[in-house]
């Protein structure tokens, strides 16, 4: 029962070939790019935007490996990191709540997307509904928050991508998820 | 209370999402090797980002009408099969001063003096009557049939075969971002325009005799070495500290575009933009209804610019065409997206005959 630990020292050993070796870049690459785009895409909802998230990500990482040390989870919590604050960035640049945002990127035609399996007018509002609150937390909030539910990582994951203790992460989460309530009761009027 | 709102969070990270687009992951991969590659050389511009670069067949599936005239004028020429004159190296090709020019791309489309483009593998460059165009340190005269095959181009002159000098003249596109180093924006909008864009070809390139000899370039073309020099060493931080053309940069591109009724053709245009290093002009089409709204890596690329064009360039609209989306994306010089123009929608009107 050896596989798991072959996969952490073969990702290791990736990693540490891919700071000199494009061809192992791309291979990290392929590797993450579908965790990495379905991330980006639940977040902002926009065939567009997951894909410039998404370059730019990986872009980052590419630029950073150089620094990146090897931890304990891995590989992947460094990487989601800084898909979490390309997505930080791209709301920032957006000033503004994501809410009609979101909504409108829902409806939009797109010239090569695959129709979105979720595409029913119930469950696309309540996510656009969802993810107009969400754009409403503090930076950090939304971080753990999409960590933790959006980016497909488990809490160990999640906590080592946010930088801190799994204990911390708990109540970071509950915090945020508290402050998410609020803020879509303030959106419902209630 | 709040297990409600955790139960929402779950679903939408459980709800499924469409994988992303091949075509989009392919061209991804490939900036990100081409940035890989030159990271340990200082990370320095190197040539300008290779949207071109792999395109495995992804655009097959779009726009199928262009014009093929492209296709055609390199079998008359392979046919022809003379006069190829030596092969010049050229790096990153940039089209310069185009009049009555047509450059036939890999994909079918035409485009008429596409001023500033850079000329990808396959892409065909017929000179007109009365009409010239600079390629590097190379001028093209009328009558004149050039192809890039791997970065280098292939001339046939009119009625003579072609001597091609060896230069190379690297694109140079202003140096990247050195942000805020010594130069303000000025470095993309002043220099350029000294650039000798000017197409009057009337000095250079001697008409080559039929010498085939290699090399030694009988025409010592180009009076001036166009590409911009160093820029980021010549802005005087102090001479005129408000670059002429605006005090305020442009953020974001702007794109002007409008149907001829000639053709049809469509005439395009869009204005330059703070920090750009390249522009991708993508369109979509439709035959019925609306044409989807430009995606970026995703819609078909018409051509890649290192600037925008001092004049209109324009192309023919396909046959069976009833709408026309168009949008500039401005690139940075490691390929990633900087700024997206607003979308022209181009309705044209169906032709009775």
């Amino acid at each position: 029962m050896d596989g798991p630990e072959d996969a952490v020292r073969d990702e290791r050993a990736l990693v540490e070939l891919a700071r000199s070796d494009p061809s192992a870049f791309a291979e990290l690459y392929r590797r993450y790019l579908p965790r990495v785009h379905a991330f980006a895409y639940r977040r902002t909802n926009d065939p567009e935007a997951a894909q410039d998230i998404t370059s730019a990500a990986f872009e980052r990482a590419l630029r950073n490996l150089g620094a990146y040390r090897w931890q304990p989870g891995g590989f992947g919590p460094w990487l989601f990191r800084i898909v979490a604050n390309e997505l930080a960035d791209h709301y920032r640049r957006a000033g503004r709540a994501a809410s009609d945002r979101a909504a409108g990127a829902a409806h939009r035609l797109v010239a090569q997307a695959p129709r979105d399996p979720a595409d029913e007018i119930g469950d696309r509002d309540a996510v656009d509904e969802l993810l107009a609150a969400m754009s409403r937390l503090s930076p950090r909030y939304q971080q753990a928050l999409e960590l933790r539910y959006l980016a497909g990582l488990t809490p160990d994951e999640a906590a080592a991508a946010m930088g801190t203790s799994k204990a911390t992460m708990a109540v970071v989460v509950h915090r945020a998820t508290r402050a998410l309530r609020r803020a879509m009761d303030e959106r419902n009027g209630s | 209370m709040s297990d409600e709102t955790r139960r929402r969070l779950e679903a939408a990270g459980e709800r499924p999402v469409p994988p992303p687009d091949p075509g989009f992951a392919d061209d991804l991969e490939a900036r990100l090797r081409a940035v890989a590659a030159s990271l340990p050389a200082t990370g320095g511009p190197a040539t300008a980002p290779a949207p071109s670069a792999t395109r495995s067949g992804r655009r097959r599936r779009l726009v199928p009408g262009f014009v093929l005239a492209g296709a055609l004028a390199i079998a008359l020429m392979l046919a022809g099969g003379i006069g190829l004159g030596r092969p010049a190296r050229v790096t990153t090709p940039e089209l310069t001063g185009p009049v009555n020019v047509t450059v036939a791309m890999p994909d079918g489309a035409v485009l008429e003096d596409p001023d500033g483009m850079l000329l990808p593998d396959g892409a065909v460059i017929t000179v007109g009557d009365d009409g010239s165009a600079r390629i590097g340190d190379t001028t093209l005269l009328p009558g004149d049939i050039a192809v890039v095959q791997q970065g280098k181009l292939q001339i046939q002159h009119d009625g003579g075969l072609g001597v091609v000098p060896g230069t190379a003249t690297p694109t140079a596109h202003p140096t990247p971002d050195r942000p805020h180093g010594a130069s303000p924006p000025p470095t993309t909008a002043a220099t350029r325009t000294p650039a000798a864009p000017t197409p009057t070809p009337v000095a250079p390139t001697p008409r080559p005799t039929p010498t085939p000899t290699p090399g030694t370039p009988d025409r010592t073309p180009a009076p001036t070495p166009t590409p911009v020099p160093q820029p980021t060493d010549t802005p005087p931080p102090t001479a005129t500290p408000a670059p002429t053309p605006t005090p305020i940069p442009v953020i974001r591109p702007h794109l002007r575009a409008r149907l001829l009724v000639m053709g049809p053709r469509v005439a395009v245009t869009w204005t330059e933009t703070y920090r750009a290093k390249s522009y991708v002009l993508i369109v979509t089409v439709a035959r019925s209804g609306t044409a989807p709204n430009p995606v970026y890596p995703g819609s078909r690329v018409l051509g890649t610019f290192a600037r925008p064009p001092d004049l209109p360039m324009r192309f023919r609209v396909p046959d069976g065409v009833t709408e026309l989306k168009l949008q500039v994306i401005a690139l940075r010089w490691n390929g990633t997206v900087l700024r997206r123009s607003n979308v022209v929608t181009i309705e044209v009107p169906a032709v009775v005959e």
